[in-house]
């Protein structure tokens, strides 16, 4: 009798212990009202173009215990680019530039994540132009409060692309610069 | 940006290299060689033209080709050579080469759609019988031209055939540019002027060839480069049916008072009545980029005080 209420209680706690590891990570929706990925490249030169991705999907899944296990990943439309001049959003969107109909996504996958001071350090292959290369963002944030019986939390993080190395026609580089500063700001919504 | 200066080397370039060579290979075939006939001098003319403007406009030859514009580059061009050199071959069936011709058209348009948001699985724009009514309308309407323009040389040859599909070509070039992509624009100009190369070179040089291996390759280019505008640029489908059937209009020859004219009336009259919509539509293209895409290249006034110190 004393054998099997040991047996019971090691199946309990290995139970308990399993739910508490399949617990442990917190999966988040992106809020879209909450997100943005904004733009900027510079014109001839001497000043900034700014502009942004309407349209963005993503979730990520925040592992306290063990931030190895924590996962990143989003997806910009290309489609959605958004200047604030409609002539040069249909540019944009042709082959020259971004090929939305060709490449219609811009896309980040963590392959790695590690905590870092204010947030966490995640490698992972970012697709740009059906060009995939690793990069590391920093992303800054990670604190959760809850608001209205929605848990929430959010990341800010900004790189710095050059289209060239991803594929853009390098004799359509033109009057607008190779480099591009991206800022990306998400929060993550979860029950 | 556009390069006029640059254009204008691509093009004189890739018709002076198309002509040198339909005078060296004559050359060669008065030497006695053969097995290079006519057509076949004219398909190398027209790939070595295309070659020495492509390069200079520094096209994208990219392997392996992920977008339209490099799979028109790597995949249709020497696909579509490679036929009509095959094709050029005495001893090759007829039978065979229309059933290529049928088969290249229906890959072309596959080809160029390969990978984009219309054909993309799972998560495609377009349902799988939208696509494939898409797919055969394009391949139906691409071997509809290309058999009536080939029944037109034999009926009625003469320059103004390939000449008609190289007006095609251009002003499917300049359309494309206005509408915004520069680059697919870009890669008309080659084609075009080793296709005009041949044909002036031809009629100086060949007057007995009826082009019709040159018109083969200007067809599937001018269809190809025509897919791209549209499904991928800025092109609408109007423009782009009116450009790949404007060199139909040289069946005016057919009509019986044409019969009667001498030949280089009926020429003429071709030339012209392919190049009218060409125009009007090229026109029309100008006029909506002046109002919508010029305000973003063009200085803008701006209104300064004058500095008090230039006062």
């Amino acid at each position: 009798m004393r054998r099997i209420h040991a047996a019971l209680m090691v199946t309990a706690l290995a139970l308990a212990l399993g739910a508490n590891s399949a617990t442990a990570a917190d999966d988040y929706v992106f809020d879209l009202v909450h997100s943005s990925v904004s733009f900027k490249a510079r014109h001839l030169d001497i000043s900034w173009i700014h502009g942004r991705f309407n349209e963005i999907e993503g979730h990520f899944s925040l592992d306290r215990q063990d931030p190895t296990k924590s996962t990143f990943d989003f997806k910009i439309k290309a489609e959605s680019v958004d200047t604030g001049n409609k002539a040069r959003d249909e540019h944009l969107r042709q082959p020259d530039y971004f090929d939305a109909k060709q490449f219609p996504t811009i896309d980040f996958k963590s392959t790695s994540v590690k905590a870092v001071k204010g947030g966490y350090e995640v490698v992972g292959d970012f697709t740009l132009h059906g060009t995939k290369k690793s990069i590391t963002l920093n992303l800054q944030g990670g604190t959760e409060i809850e608001f209205r019986g929605t848990k929430r939390c959010g990341f800010s993080t900004a790189l710095s692309v050059k289209r060239s190395d991803y594929g853009f026609d390098k004799t359509q580089i033109g009057p607008i610069g190779d480099e591009a500063k991206i800022d990306i700001d998400f929060e993550g919504t979860r029950k | 940006m556009p390069n006029p200066v640059l254009y204008l080397q691509a093009v004189s370039t890739a018709a002076a290299v198309s002509m040198l060579l339909i005078v060296t290979l004559a050359w060669v075939r008065r030497r006695g060689f053969r097995y290079l006939s006519q057509p076949m001098a004219e398909v190398l003319a027209l790939l070595g033209g295309m070659l020495a403007g492509s390069l200079i406009l520094r096209l994208p030859f990219v392997w392996p080709p992920t977008t339209a514009l490099q799979r028109l580059m790597m995949l249709v061009v020497p696909l579509a050579t490679a036929l009509e050199l095959a094709a050029a071959w005495p001893k090759v069936p007829r039978r065979l080469v229309w059933t290529l011709r049928c088969l290249l058209s229906i890959a072309v348009v596959r080809c160029e759609l390969h990978g984009s948001v219309y054909l993309g699985g799972s998560s495609a724009a377009w349902s799988w019988w939208l696509a494939a009514v898409v797919l055969s309308g394009c391949s139906l309407v691409g071997i509809a031209v290309w058999l009536s323009l080939v029944w037109l040389t034999r009926r009625s040859p003469g320059v103004s055939l390939p000449l008609s599909v190289a007006q095609a070509q251009l002003c499917a070039g300049l359309t494309i540019m206005l509408t915004g992509y520069l680059r697919g624009g870009e890669a008309a100009l080659p084609l075009f002027a080793s296709l005009a190369g041949v044909a002036v070179a031809g009629v100086f040089l060949t007057p007995g060839s009826n082009g019709e291996a040159v018109i083969g390759i200007g067809v599937v280019n001018l269809g190809a480069l025509l897919l791209i505008g549209h499904f991928f640029g800025g092109l609408s489908a109007a423009q782009s049916v009116v450009i790949f059937c404007a060199p139909l209009l040289c069946g005016v020859s057919e009509f019986a008072w044409a019969k009667r004219r001498p030949r280089w009336i009926v020429e003429v009259v071709r030339t012209l009545l392919v190049a009218a919509p060409l125009l009007m539509l090229l026109v029309l293209e100008k006029q909506r980029f002046d109002r919508e895409m010029k305000p973003l290249l063009t200085h803008v006034e701006t209104s300064h005080p004058p500095h008090a110190l230039d006062r």
